[in-house]
């Protein structure tokens, strides 16, 4: 329990919002950026990213508290503070974690068409939202001596996890001067799936002043969640070997990477519009698409409802009162292997951009041979939202682009988000002949106390570009 | 001379981050102080016993009767601390119990926590129920003696094995021409104390 405390706070102290990669946003001098648009006006001829090193993206985090609420040496007892701190929160907060390697990522120029890009390539995605069950939390933290009438919902429990790979191949064309249309078809994966988004009833002790007893305490429930990879996992017989027993999961795990789990399809779409010479419009909507669990499955359910008075004595049946056979009896707990489909969390990303300070000196040691002097600084306004089980989510930023060589790129970023009004995050991108290195974080001005984050994000990673 | 430049930007980058990057002002002993201190509150047992019920042989009027023991008596499945973590962590049960009478009789109710197998764990309670004033009048309302019950922590840990309740309601000679009944409630209030 202490250890499960501890994990809690520690994603809770080092949240980050959802998937929103807003200094990779639109930054085209990184091919990364066609996975968040595949309209993105991309100019290199040809891209490679070093196998598992392209790109690595972390991102927790948790919305409605930090660290530091908790665990503040100011004096207070801890108890008091951690009832402030539940007290503060609520049952739209969220706790959320998104991990991406990049297994491999490659593109090139149409030997045909100049005006075309190809993209492909594979990644591994880790991504649980967990909403915070604010109503048995408090159940749990404070009883319910306080909340008498008061009901329990179970629509606060929402959850879901997906472990998958992803394999995609993009193609990205200049339709003329001014539109860039860009469009990923997608192939998913899934390894390990859970979700329990769909919850309904509550649990309510009611003061019954005329009653049979003093209170009535009722349970109407319609509960259920869906799991897919875990039954398998859970019948492995290692023969008391764990060595053996990691090797089967392994095993198992790497199949289903490569199209031997449940799959699904998707699409992302984007495009890149310039308004007049130096203001650019563009929008993307990313992994619109749906997975098939019809392996592997195995899902639980909870229906009906059920009065509890206390015990009735003398009872006059004669039979005696089981409260347990009684409550099991109401509301049966069931096991499904029915398949189930869910759609991926749908991402939208827009900005519109305005650059200015255009290289054009002759010496071109801001700008690439061949190319068009490039602008050396831009700024503008990006806007993001991603789809959970409670509603989606949003972010909007304000961005500065600045080029100070053909060497070295930066980004950076002020983002609001729910709950947070002083995110600021900075990409730099180094580009040394064809190699690329680029690392980027946000929260920055969290970083003088890690204790006070409510979200971090962090990406970096390894390309060739041509 | 341009690629040191933008290494050194970037080694500077990464030492500003590593640099500024602590954790301060906290103090995560505090944790050794935190407590959970739920209070659950929970339905008992319950009872009506109106006089009529127990006229069974229809007996002339204003003629006294005994209501058979064994049907004001039970035992019910009643797992009070249930496991090693209620015992540990429990810090009291309260058990509250109200009595409403209309029955001009006064009366006990007894309850006593058994073992599976049925023997007595720790004392017999009893609370005490005052006469009622008579069928249509408001019902004489009695409550345990002391109010609540108390089940500390010591007694808790005697009564850890219990798995059953043992309720007997002893009533005088009743009276045919008697009218009333009474109405047992209560409540178990439940005070943890887990330690995180």
């Amino acid at each position: 329990m202490r250890i499960l405390f501890c994990l809690c706070l520690g994603i809770l102290g080092s949240s980050l919002y959802a998937q929103n990669k807003e200094t990779l946003y639109d930054f085209t001098d990184l091919p990364q950026s066609l996975l968040l648009n595949p309209g993105a006006e991309v100019k290199f001829k040809a891209h490679a990213g070093v196998p598992f090193l392209s790109q690595i993206h972390v991102n927790a985090g948790f919305s409605g508290a930090s660290i530091y609420d908790v665990f503040v040496d100011d004096g207070r007892d801890i108890n008091d503070k951690i009832e402030t701190t539940l007290n503060g929160l609520g049952s739209r907060d969220y706790v959320t974690l998104t991990q991406q390697l990049d297994i491999l990522n490659f593109g090139w120029r149409s030997k045909w068409s100049q005006d075309t890009y190809f993209s492909g390539g594979m990644y591994q995605e880790l991504d649980v939202v967990a909403y915070f069950p604010k109503d048995f939390a408090v159940l749990v933290y404070q009883g319910n001596q306080d909340f008498l009438n008061v009901p329990f919902r179970f629509s606060n429990i929402s959850f879901t996890g997906e472990l998958l790979t992803v394999f995609h191949f993009g193609y990205n064309k200049k339709i003329d001067k001014k539109l860039t249309f860009g469009a990923r078809a997608k192939i998913y994966s899934s390894i390990v799936n859970f979700r329990s988004t769909k919850n309904s009833g509550t649990f309510t002790t009611i003061e019954t002043p005329q009653g049979n007893n003093i209170y009535q305490h009722i349970v109407q429930a319609d509960v259920s969640m869906q799991t897919a990879g875990f039954a398998s996992l859970r019948d492995i017989d290692d023969g008391g070997d764990r060595a053996e027993g990691a090797r089967q999961v392994k095993n198992k795990f790497l199949s289903r990477a490569f199209l031997g789990g449940n799959l699904g399809v998707g699409v992302d779409v984007g495009f890149s519009y310039k308004l007049e010479e130096q203001w650019t419009l563009t929008g993307s909507a990313t992994d619109l698409g749906v997975i098939f669990y019809t392996k592997d499955v195995e899902s639980y359910e909870a229906k009906g409802s059920y009065t509890f008075e206390g015990f009735q004595t003398p009872i006059t049946d004669g039979n005696g009162q089981d409260v347990l056979d009684e409550f099991e009896t109401a509301i049966p707990r069931d096991t499904l292997s029915t398949g189930y489909t869910a759609m991926r969390p749908l991402k939208l990303n827009g900005s519109i951009k305005y650059s200015f300070n255009k290289y054009d000196d002759g010496t071109c040691n801001s700008c690439v041979d061949g190319e068009d002097p490039p602008y050396l600084d831009a700024f503008g306004l990006q806007v993001f939202s991603q789809f959970r089980p409670k509603g989606p989510q949003f972010a909007a930023s304000l961005f500065y682009y600045k080029r100070f060589s053909n060497f070295l790129r930066t980004k950076v970023t002020y983002t609001v988000e729910d709950f947070s009004y002083d995110n600021i995050g900075l990409l730099v991108s180094t580009h040394f002949n064809k190699i690329n290195f680029y690392i980027s974080a946000n929260n920055l001005l969290k970083y003088s106390n890690l204790a006070k984050v409510k979200g971090l994000s962090l990406q970096l990673g390894f390309n060739v570009i041509m | 001379m341009k690629m040191k430049k933008t290494y050194l930007v970037l080694l500077f980058f990464g030492i500003v981050l590593l640099a500024l990057s602590c954790v301060k002002d906290v103090d995560f002993g505090q944790l050794d102080n935190a407590v959970l201190t739920p209070v659950l509150e929970a339905d008992f047992i319950y009872s009506e016993f109106d006089s009529q019920d127990f006229n069974l042989d229809n007996l002339p009027p204003n003629t006294d009767f005994d209501v058979p023991p064994e049907s004001l008596r039970d035992t019910v499945n009643y797992d009070l601390v249930g496991t090693d973590f209620a015992v540990d962590n429990l810090e009291r049960v309260e058990l509250t119990i109200e009595v409403r009478n209309t029955l001009e009789r006064a009366f006990t109710l007894q309850f006593q926590f058994l073992t599976e197998g049925g023997a007595p764990l720790g004392q017999l309670y009893s609370v005490p129920v005052a006469a009622g004033l008579g069928e249509g009048t408001n019902p004489v309302i009695s409550f345990s003696m002391p109010n609540p019950i108390v089940l500390d922590n010591t007694t808790l840990t005697q009564l850890s094995t219990a798995q059953k309740i043992a309720t007997e309601i002893i009533v005088p000679t009743l009276n045919t021409d008697l009218r009333g009944a009474f109405h047992i409630r209560s409540k178990a209030s439940y005070y943890i104390n887990y330690n995180l």
